[in-house]
């Protein structure tokens, strides 16, 4: 990675999820909300990253979504520790300068919004004033190319007409200045071709293993996951993580799908 | 929020007030007296004090209009009419008394950007206090100089003009302008001259109960082009005071005029604003209007495209916070064939504020192929703010082609949600979607006022949340 500002003595921590219940609000009006996660426990270490595997509906997304803190979810009990540090009472914006940033399925556009001004607001809320912009500017051009992204998407409106998977690449490129400590990927491997996935991934594998940023991945295939090294797999089906283990189970769950493997762990 | 009177709104800056020995300051309220010791103190001409009577003739015989925002509460009679802070405009900044030097340093005109300026005028109450026009521009024969200035030393110039484009009787306004004005600019650029850089003028109102009433007169010759920025403020009395100024812009075939002003009078200020441009073959006209402060507005910048091929063009941004009415719009007179115009107006309503687009467009009979684009965005920031449309369109010939688009968008709580997930906080993340929203315009600034403007765009939202 050319980036050198990042520290490579950044100390192991975890992130440790337990029993986590989550609801959808239904009617904000009347606060009318339905069960939506159970029970949700789950840990991971700086420098790791996990899968998270499931059926569409099975609670993977609502997951990142609450953990970001989406007005939409509530988080009815459990906890969720950054490094001693509970997220669960946080606002999002708090959560997210604590080190937790989820890259979303489907990012929102901002009319008028530059992806570049977007990244640098975002940098110096959590870092500080930056002294040399142009400097700064140069570094986020550097890995837009990186990532696929034309240096020119920079002034663009931050995910306006842009491709699903340009939007994916944008959300990855904020997570690099971000520096987040555990990042949520949620489908990030939808919208791109093979050629992209290998870049991507090749792009996330550094990153990880530079920052010793935890990693989890939503993903439905196994395309994403033979360029990256696997700690844990985790399957979840009916808002709750059903069994957890290492790459051998997402091989099993492409080969004989999702209800064969439950069938066999008797779930 | 809660409104504190005479104490100085966290979310105003420019709210500050300096003591200061007046040359001159009217009684309250206006009679014909008050309009002869105006005229006889600036030894104008039989012409202009007659010019001054026989609109004060159509003021009194007028009403207020019975359409737009209540204006009853606007007192005439509580407003001075003529504040003269000093005696005489200074060429240099040297030699402007120290205390209305303070007000504009304070503001941070006219040091700022000054190389970016061909011209600059700054005016305090009544009088323009200080200007220059750079020499290059004064060889090339360009005139920059205040309206009454420009009343001594080309008499010809403004007779011939002065109310040919907005007459005393257009509104009662203008009646009202016409008869104690005082202060303004006059511009007039030759033929083929392109004067590169903005002129600029700064109009700062600082007694208590003053009105202003400037006005402003720009003439540009065929093929010339010229930009001209104004920017208002004014203290945070308790009072109300008054701003009602009369702009017109003749701008001759080919030539090409820019208008930018940065209206952010304090929240008891009356702005009752007429501003017209009359637009010959091939000419273009455009507006770029933002309206922050003030306590009402009423602005309709508005263009008469009485040339062939004439175009005209509004930018316009009107923010209205609480207590805050914002009545603006824009005119499209098509009098002439091939005559285009777009509109393009932004609202942003916040803490019960009301923004109103009020619009005309009239394609006469003779003006076949003419086209114009209306656009309205509307920015609504909470549940109580408020957000008109009224456009008016009079069509009377049968090729014109005119489109109207409106959207009203409430804040997102996803967009906000996005921006916060990013680390952002509540209010910078209001911001930064404000300012987004504004950005077709803020672009368009240049850069002193567009940081000025994305301020106070943070300011606000500071003050909206928590």
């Amino acid at each position: 990675m050319r980036n050198t500002n990042i520290s490579k003595n950044i100390t192991k921590s975890e992130l440790i999820i337990s029993h986590l219940g989550v609801s959808a609000i239904i009617e904000p009006q009347t606060s009318q909300k339905k069960g939506i996660l159970k029970d949700v426990s789950c840990r991971m270490r700086s420098g790791e990253i996990h899968v998270l595997m499931g059926k569409n509906g099975s609670g993977k997304s609502t997951l990142a979504m609450a953990l970001s803190g989406h007005p939409d979810y509530v988080i009815d009990s459990g906890s969720c520790v950054l490094e001693k540090t509970e997220l669960v009472t946080l606002s999002a914006d708090e959560r997210a300068r604590a080190g937790l940033f989820v890259s979303f399925q489907t990012p929102i556009e901002i009319a008028g919004v530059s992806v570049f001004q977007l990244i640098k607001t975002a940098y110096e809320q959590k870092f500080g004033l930056i002294e040399n912009v142009l400097n700064f500017y140069h570094e986020v051009e550097r890995e837009a190319t990186l990532l696929g992204i034309p240096t020119a998407s920079m002034h663009r409106s931050i995910h306006e007409g842009f491709s699903g998977g340009e939007k994916k690449r944008l959300e990855l490129l904020q997570m690099k200045f971000l520096k987040p400590r555990f990042a949520f990927i949620d489908e990030i491997d939808s919208g791109l071709d093979v050629d992209a996935i290998t870049m991507v991934s090749q792009y996330l594998k550094e990153m990880v293993a530079d920052s010793q940023m935890g990693c989890v991945i939503i993903t439905h295939y196994e395309r994403l996951l033979k360029y990256l090294p696997i700690n844990a797999v985790h399957l979840m089906s009916k808002g709750s993580i059903v069994t957890s283990g290492d790459t051998s189970l997402a091989d099993q769950i492409m080969r004989d799908g999702f209800d064969s493997v439950m069938k066999k762990l008797e779930l | 929020m809660k409104q504190l009177p005479s104490i100085q709104s966290p979310t105003y800056t420019h709210g500050f007030s300096v003591p200061l020995d007046y040359a001159y300051i009217s009684e309250r309220g206006l009679t014909k007296k008050t309009i002869e010791t105006l005229s006889s103190m600036k030894a104008e001409p039989e012409w202009m004090k007659k010019f001054r009577l026989d609109a004060y003739a159509l003021y009194l015989q007028k009403t207020l209009p019975s359409w737009g925002p209540d204006l009853s509460s606007l007192s005439f009679d509580d407003i001075r009419y003529y504040v003269k802070p000093t005696d005489g405009e200074k060429r240099t900044w040297d030699d402007v008394p120290d205390s209305i030097k303070k007000t504009f340093d304070r503001l941070g005109t006219p040091q700022a950007e000054r190389e970016y300026l061909a011209g600059i005028k700054n005016q305090f109450d009544s009088e323009v206090v200080q200007g220059q026009l750079k020499p290059i521009w004064e060889e090339k024969g360009v005139i920059f100089l205040s309206m009454d200035e420009a009343l001594k030393k080309h008499p010809n110039l403004v007779r011939k003009h002065i109310g040919s484009v907005i007459p005393s009787g257009d509104n009662v306004f203008a009646s009202l302008n016409s008869a104690v004005w005082s202060g303004g600019s006059f511009i007039y650029v030759p033929k083929n001259v392109e004067v590169s850089l903005p002129l600029q003028a700064y109009f700062r109102i600082n007694a208590e109960r003053a009105g202003q009433f400037e006005r402003t007169l720009i003439i540009a010759d065929e093929g010339s082009k010229v930009t001209y920025i104004e920017g208002c403020t004014s203290p945070s009395f308790s009072t109300s005071s008054l701003h009602s100024a009369v702009v017109e812009i003749i701008v001759e075939k080919g030539a090409h005029v820019e208008y930018i002003t940065i209206q952010n009078w304090y929240k008891h200020v009356y702005n009752l604003v007429t501003k017209r441009a009359l637009v010959k073959e091939e000419a273009v006209m455009v507006w770029t209007d933002c309206n922050l402060g003030s306590k009402i507005t009423m602005k309709y910048p508005s263009y008469i495209l009485a040339g062939k091929a004439a175009h005209g063009e509004t930018l316009s941004l009107a923010f209205a916070g609480a207590n805050q009415i914002q009545d603006t719009g824009s005119k499209a007179i098509h009098l002439a064939p091939y005559t285009t115009s777009s509109i393009v107006s932004k609202s942003i309503s916040q803490g019960g504020g009301i923004t109103s687009y009020r619009g005309l467009i009239s394609i006469g009979p003779n003006a076949h192929h003419a086209k114009n684009h209306v656009s309205c965005d509307a920015l609504l920031l909470d549940k109580n703010s408020i957000s008109n449309t009224y456009p008016t369109q009079r069509v009377f010939t049968g090729d014109a082609t005119i489109t109207h688009e409106a959207t009203v968008s409430k804040i997102g709580e996803r967009q906000l949600f996005y921006l916060m997930s990013r680390g952002l906080t509540a209010s910078q993340a209001r911001a930064m979607i404000v300012r987004g929203f504004a950005d077709p315009l803020i672009k368009k600034l240049p850069m002193e006022y567009a940081v000025e403007l994305n301020r106070f765009i943070d300011l606000e939202m500071e003050g909206s949340v928590g």
